[in-house]
């Protein structure tokens, strides 16, 4: 009796899994999925497996989902800059740049974070995973020519927005790099 | 990242408990369902839950990589032990005649090998995902 109690909630969470729009409450009830699973292998005399699964199927897997999206949700920004375009007045930063920048984010939800640094460049070697950074943009200014270039990778997709944002500017350059990808 | 004070303590509470459910799965394993890989998976997740509450340090990484690195040579040693004493590879090193409550002890030390580095590989993984790009 029991068995056919769990059969059916199971396949109500299914139900629920594929219709929820919020993603973090997904993961809770993938998590509650492999639990359910779980106990109807331990029904079909299979412990062995059920060890496995709720160890790694209501433990780890939405432990590395909620992290991923936690990691998804930040858009780093490297300012080499530190004038009109982007600058920090006693803590708060403004500039017609910085709000180009906010737009271009909060359009798809990310957190900007941006970081002053003067010697920044991207890592030409493979690092693979070991890599200590992870930054998406990076800001410089040419001064022959009173250009802003912003540098990003070309395999960033978002990267195709902020062209078409920045397209009415005339002192503002996109320039898709071609390093890391092999990361992706 | 901060924690709240509520994961913490139960975080805490949970530890010791969970050690001790994930060593029971591990050395019960030829015994009772289990077995070196779902008690290694317990086991990392014992001590994930601490390492997100403590402030992680990269010595962490590199001690672990080669505690990893020595348990695989030791599982091929121990398995390989075998040839040996019985003249085959990757079986037990006891003699068939031996008592049940003797040969045991093969399984047992591969399994808890193999269960610590499952537990060992899992929290490097981890921790390398949770620091990868801060």
């Amino acid at each position: 009796m029991s068995e056919i109690i769990l059969y059916i909630t199971i396949l109500v969470i299914v139900i629920i899994i594929i219709k929820e729009k919020k993603i973090l409450n997904t993961i809770v009830f993938f998590s509650v999925f492999s639990l359910i699973l779980a106990f109807l292998y331990f029904y079909n005399n299979a412990p062995d497996v059920a060890l496995a699964e709720i160890a790694i199927g209501s433990a780890i897997l939405p432990l590395i989902f909620i992290i991923s999206i936690s990691k998804q949700k930040e858009y780093v920004v490297i300012s080499k800059v530190n004038d009109d375009f982007i600058n920090s007045k006693e803590g708060e930063l403004c500039g017609y740049g910085y709000a180009i920048l906010k737009e271009f984010t909060e359009s798809y939800k990310l957190n900007l974070t941006i970081i002053f640094d003067n010697h920044f460049e991207f890592e030409q070697n493979i690092t693979g995973i070991f890599k200590k950074t992870a930054v998406d943009l990076i800001v410089e200014k040419d001064i022959e020519n009173d250009v802003y270039i912003l540098k990003g990778r070309r395999s960033s997709l978002l990267l195709n927005k902020l062209d078409a944002m920045i397209r009415e500017y005339d002192n503002i350059l996109l320039l898709k790099l071609l390093g890391d990808e092999s990361n992706e | 990242m901060k924690n709240s004070e509520i994961i913490e303590t139960v975080c805490s509470i949970l530890y010791p408990l969970m050690l001790l459910f994930g060593f029971y799965i591990i050395i019960f394993g030829d015994r009772s369902p289990g077995g070196g890989f779902q008690g290694g998976v317990v086991l990392a997740t014992a001590f994930l839950s601490t390492l997100f509450i403590k402030h992680y340090n990269e010595t962490n990484v590199k001690i672990l990589t080669k505690f990893e690195k020595y348990l695989f040579v030791t599982i091929l040693i121990i398995s390989s032990l075998s040839l040996i004493t019985r003249g085959q590879i990757l079986t037990n090193f006891f003699p068939l005649d031996y008592h049940e409550n003797i040969r045991r002890y093969f399984l047992v030390s591969i399994n808890l090998l193999i269960g610590l580095k499952v537990a060992s590989g899992l929290t490097l993984i981890f921790s390398l995902f949770v620091e990868e790009g801060k």
